[in-house]
């Protein structure tokens, strides 16, 4: 269980990374740590050798300071002093360039001799006395031997070194000789100028009795902590130069190195963690996506079982390869017995002769769909739709659906088909019949009347006949209303181009009967630019009960029946204006005269079926019917008929 | 108008076909008011106006100037009469006008008859509604 969980830890790419991180790291911060230390042994050596040169040439100076005080000093004690000793000085001087003042001291300790005296006026100045001149003094005479105090600063103004070597006649401290060094003379000789600019910065300091040190000259910019530096002490004498290193770079560059480091090591760690990551996540990839082809496949078989068609894979040759339960259980078998039967075997042998399947056309790709007499295990048989089509690797996938009752729904209503044909045939004659039967000894009737009214004279016969004439005429209308609503119903639309003259002409032909027709005074007024498409038998009707209700429901007060007839045509329909002067009627009648046997007054002969009709075939020629009436003064009637020339004409 | 229906057409001679007795002894009352008319020859069906019209085939002065022809009939209609009609030499037809005169309002029949072009009109009964003056003036 361990191991397994290490190597885990192992297989893990970020785990990897970071170790990978860690070594480079480490690495890369050690070498540079190498290269720092390598810098910093550079720099001291430079340093060391820098300051051996300059302790050369210090050297080089004291060593003048010694040799001047000491061949002053010999011919002190050996000639006394002498008496030109500015000539002496001066040539003594003239040979040691790095000595600016030479003196002579007595045992007291007072300056008795100064050269050059200019610019040095000490002569008479007693040194033991002296807080600052004193120690370095004290300690010449102490120690017997040449000694170099500084720097300090001078009696005569500015800082410098003062060299003395001690004179004994006879074992006795007879006084000194000293040589003074002013600083800028010593910084020249070293050749160390404060604002010079170079690789090196210098200090230079006193070291006092008590370890303090009190500095005298510095190189400008010098950067504390001062990293790399060296002392040089020189033996008798009490000061000490730092030569201090300027290569302020090293850091730099070493710190690059580090930050350079650590940015190969994050490169590394994250190319090792990419590197790795790959396989993880293909692997993941590969799982992921199994996942989801399992998934589909186990949905897509699903999908197949509870499909409610049954669903077939055929080879090219007709045999079963696959099949759902829905297949098995339309053809009574269970899947096993049905996969490796044929087509064949499933389809009636009878019509397979006359139609047989269609493989070649299947084959090019074309999906079939047909019905087919299947057989089930049984013997008995239903009939099918079969969908079927090529799949992409070329097994023949058919889909098969039980439409027997869709079949024998579909003959059901066949059978009620030519039923309803019947019946409306029927219907058809049964109208002819009506026309010709009932009307035909009525109109014998009215004949009749007719010939005995030219034949009688007597009024009050004529009176009669009338009545007789007026009765038949009534049943006459009903029956040629009953037919016009009869026909209206089931004979279709017959659109033809209309000429309202001549049907409002027919019209009046045709109302010969009433009473007043050959009173009433008609105005048309036809503006029909456009050719009017409609069935000339339904605008007909409508004009008939137009006009002969404005000849029957006439105001007997007025002077003669009149009536307005303004029709405009247009593309898309004919408005159709029928306005009359007869008796009006009242507001809440409007509603009512549509409907069947609704009669406005007793007192008109008519059947109240009238209205009812034009209603009914408005709504076959989807017109429409608006209605405005003033009790008393008349009625107004706007029709709107749609123009059917385009259907008229195709 | 009556005289100059004579003048036009001189002696008119009408032949009316149809089963039912009431309506000839109407229309032959009505017809027999115009004085223009010459001759009123009654026959009730149509085979039976067919052998009197072959008969009278040698005599175009015989021939009727105008016919009034019923549809619903027994044995033979008006339509039937009218395919049989349509075989006489036309020099007899063009004088003679032929009206359908029914009792039928059926659209049907006035669309039927108009498919033959010796029926100048359809009339609805009864005859006494129409002008058969102006009917034999029509063209």
């Amino acid at each position: 269980m361990k191991v397994s969980q290490k190597r885990s830890l192992f297989n893990h790419p970020f785990f990897v990374a970071f170790i990978v991180f860690l070594l480079v790291f480490l690495l890369s911060q050690y070498l540079t740590y190498q290269r720092y230390l390598l810098l910093k042994s550079k720099e001291q050596n430079k340093i060391a050798n820098h300051a051996i040169e300059i302790e050369e040439k210090l050297q080089l100076v004291l060593n003048q300071s010694f040799a001047v005080t000491k061949t002053l000093g010999f011919i002190v004690e050996n000639y006394g002093i002498p008496k030109d000793f500015d000539s002496i000085a001066d040539i003594m001087l003239e040979s040691n360039k790095y000595i600016d003042v030479l003196e002579l001291v007595n045992g007291n300790g007072e300056i008795t001799h100064v050269y050059p005296l200019i610019g040095n006026e000490v002569k008479g100045f007693n040194i033991l006395e002296d807080s600052i001149g004193k120690s370095g003094a004290i300690t010449t005479i102490q120690r017997k031997d040449f000694f170099t105090t500084g720097p300090i600063p001078l009696k005569q103004g500015g800082a410098g070194f003062v060299s003395r070597m001690p004179i004994f006649v006879n074992d006795t401290f007879y006084g000194f000789t000293a040589a003074i060094v002013k600083l800028p003379t010593l910084l020249n000789a070293i050749q160390i100028d404060s604002s010079q600019i170079g690789p090196f910065s210098y200090q230079l300091s006193k070291v006092n009795p008590d370890k303090s040190e009190s500095v005298f000259f510095a190189s400008e910019n010098i950067a504390p902590p001062y990293v790399h530096s060296t002392a040089i002490d020189m033996y008798n004498a009490e000061w000490k130069l730092d030569v201090i290193s300027n290569e302020k770079i090293t850091f730099a560059t070493v710190a690059l190195f580090s930050i350079l480091g650590a940015v190969l090591s994050i490169l590394c760690a994250f190319l090792t963690w990419q590197f790795l990551r790959l396989p993880n996540y293909l692997s993941k990839m590969v799982h992921q996506k199994t996942a989801l082809l399992k998934e589909s496949n186990h949905k897509f078989k699903t999908l197949v079982e509870q499909a409610t068609d049954g669903i077939f894979l055929t080879n090219q040759k007709g045999l079963i390869t696959e099949v759902n339960s829905k297949g098995a259980e339309l053809l009574g078998y269970t899947i096993d017995q049905l996969l490796g039967l044929t087509l064949y075997d499933i389809y009636d042998h009878e019509e397979v002769k006359d139609n047989p399947i269609r493989f070649k056309e299947l084959k090019e790709g074309k999906a079939i769909l047909h019905e087919r007499k299947m057989i089930r295990k049984d013997g008995s048989f239903f009939y099918g739709e079969i969908n079927a089509k090529m799949t992409p690797n070329g097994s023949l996938l058919g889909i098969l659906r039980d439409i027997t009752e869709r079949k024998e729904a579909r003959k059901i209503l066949e059978r009620q088909n030519i039923e309803l044909q019947k019946t409306n045939s029927e219907l058809d004659s049964f109208v002819y019949s009506a026309s010709h039967e009932l009307r035909a000894p009525l109109s014998s009737v009215l004949g009749l009347v007719h010939i005995m009214l030219l034949e009688e004279n007597k009024p009050e016969i004529n009176l009669q006949l009338n009545m007789i004439q007026q009765s038949i005429k009534r049943l006459d209308n009903f029956i040629v209303d009953i037919i016009e609503y009869s026909r209206n119903k089931h004979v279709g639309v017959k659109v033809e181009p209309i000429n309202f003259t001549i049907l409002i002409e027919n019209s009046m032909e045709g109302l010969w009967y009433l009473e007043n027709t050959k009173k009433l005074s008609i105005h048309t007024d036809i503006k029909d630019k456009a050719e009017f498409w409609s069935d000339r038998k339904r605008v007909s009707i409508l004009l008939n009960n137009f006009i002969s209700n404005a000849i029957k429901y006439h105001d007997l007060n007025k002077d003669a029946p009149s009536i307005w007839i303004n029709i405009t045509t247009s593309h898309k329909e004919a408005v159709v204006q029928i306005k009359d002067n007869g008796i009006g009627m009242e507001t809440e009648q409007l509603d009512k005269i549509f409907d069947m046997f609704y009669r406005v007054s007793s007192d008109v002969m008519g059947t109240g079926i009238g209205l009812f009709i034009v209603k009914e075939v408005l709504y076959k020629l989807n017109g429409s019917i608006e209605v405005e009436s003033v009790l008393g003064e008349g009625s107004l009637f706007t029709l709107k008929l749609p123009n059917e020339s385009n259907s008229g004409k195709s | 108008m009556n005289q100059t229906v004579e003048k036009v057409r001189g002696p008119v001679h009408v032949l009316l076909i149809d089963d039912s007795d009431v309506d000839n002894f109407i229309n032959k009352a009505i017809l027999s008011k115009e004085n223009y008319i010459s001759k009123i020859t009654i026959k009730n069906s149509g085979p039976d106006a067919l052998e009197y019209l072959e008969h009278i085939l040698e005599e175009p002065e015989s021939f009727p100037d105008l016919i009034f022809l019923d549809i619903r009939m027994p044995r033979m209609n008006g339509f039937e009469f009218l395919e049989e009609y349509r075989n006489f030499p036309e020099k007899l037809k063009a004088h003679c006008k032929i009206y359908i005169l029914s009792s039928s309002i059926d659209p049907l029949d006035s669309e039927k008859s108009k498919k033959y072009t010796m029926v100048k009109g359809h009339l609805v009964k009864p005859l006494a509604h129409y002008h058969v003056s102006k009917l034999l003036l029509e063209a």
